[in-house]
């Protein structure tokens, strides 16, 4: 019986863990928001993106989550207007990194809430665990 | 004495597996709240008229060591995939778990399982009280 709730520990724990990962993610995100190619015509910083899977763990009993795939984003940079800047073609644009702050942002909000979520259901289990071995002080 | 004679701590014995069991369950729901096309489960509900009726099952041995125990361990309870219909929303991603459900189910959880370890406990001390070691 507490191994179902050690169990449960055990897939929340796999939880956080993804969105520690998509946390990783979105601050590489940022962090590269204004990463420009290094020379002319070469491409700026991809948007990454992140997704999660169920996969089942035959030695938990289980199912666990993983990340399935960090892959990358493929919509269109964002063509700014910069005569002079070094890497400007020869109309005077500069493609940007495909990265919306707010975009990130919302997704970190929400890595966040699940994480803490997770966070309440260890909790809970450890508290149910507690309550079973206090049967033994009667 | 075997207490589990006793309907009251065999049903607060078998309730709190059911919610141990639950909350494998929801922790799922939980852990997965981001994956796609994930669909929220949940266990159907305990029918404790029929599980007082119901007998013991059994596990057939293991005699030598090259016996294979038939699964692993088999759950007694049934967990149910949530129909897209009865679900509060469905993400575009085809992912039906709601945390605002999931939450109130694990605060559900716990105050039923303190029910019946209360349960479990007053009706130890009852019992203490009858044999006249209750001090």
């Amino acid at each position: 019986m507490a191994m179902d709730l050690l169990r449960a520990m055990n897939v929340s724990a796999s939880g956080m863990k993804a969105q520690g990962t998509r946390l990783r993610v979105i601050s590489e995100n940022i962090a590269n928001q204004d990463s420009v190619g290094t020379t002319k015509g070469v491409d700026p910083y991809r948007r990454k993106t992140i997704v999660f899977k169920e996969v089942m763990d035959k030695a938990a009993g289980t199912t666990m989550v993983h990340v399935d795939k960090i892959g990358r984003d493929d919509s269109d940079f964002a063509l700014v207007y910069e005569p002079f800047h070094p890497l400007a073609d020869d109309d005077g644009y500069i493609k940007r990194p495909n990265v919306n702050a707010l975009i990130e942002m919302m997704d970190m909000r929400e890595a966040q809430r699940t994480y803490e979520a997770n966070l309440t259901v260890i909790e809970s289990s450890k508290t149910m665990i507690q309550r079973t071995i206090d049967l033994l002080r009667v | 004495m075997d207490l589990m004679n006793l309907d009251v701590f065999r049903m607060a014995k078998q309730k709190m597996g059911w919610i141990t069991e639950r909350q494998a369950i929801i922790a799922r729901n939980i852990a997965n709240a981001d994956s796609p096309r994930y669909r929220a489960q949940d266990l159907k509900p305990i029918n404790f008229a029929r599980m007082l009726e119901s007998t013991p099952q059994m596990r057939v041995a293991r005699t030598a060591s090259g016996h294979i125990i038939g699964a692993a361990e088999r759950s007694d309870y049934r967990a149910i995939r949530e129909r897209k219909d009865d679900v509060y929303e469905v993400n575009p991603n085809g992912n039906t778990v709601v945390m605002e459900e999931q939450l109130m189910k694990v605060s559900e959880s716990s105050m039923q399982y303190q029910l019946a370890t209360n349960i479990y406990n007053k009706n130890l001390s009852m019992l203490k009280t009858a044999v006249g070691q209750n001090r």
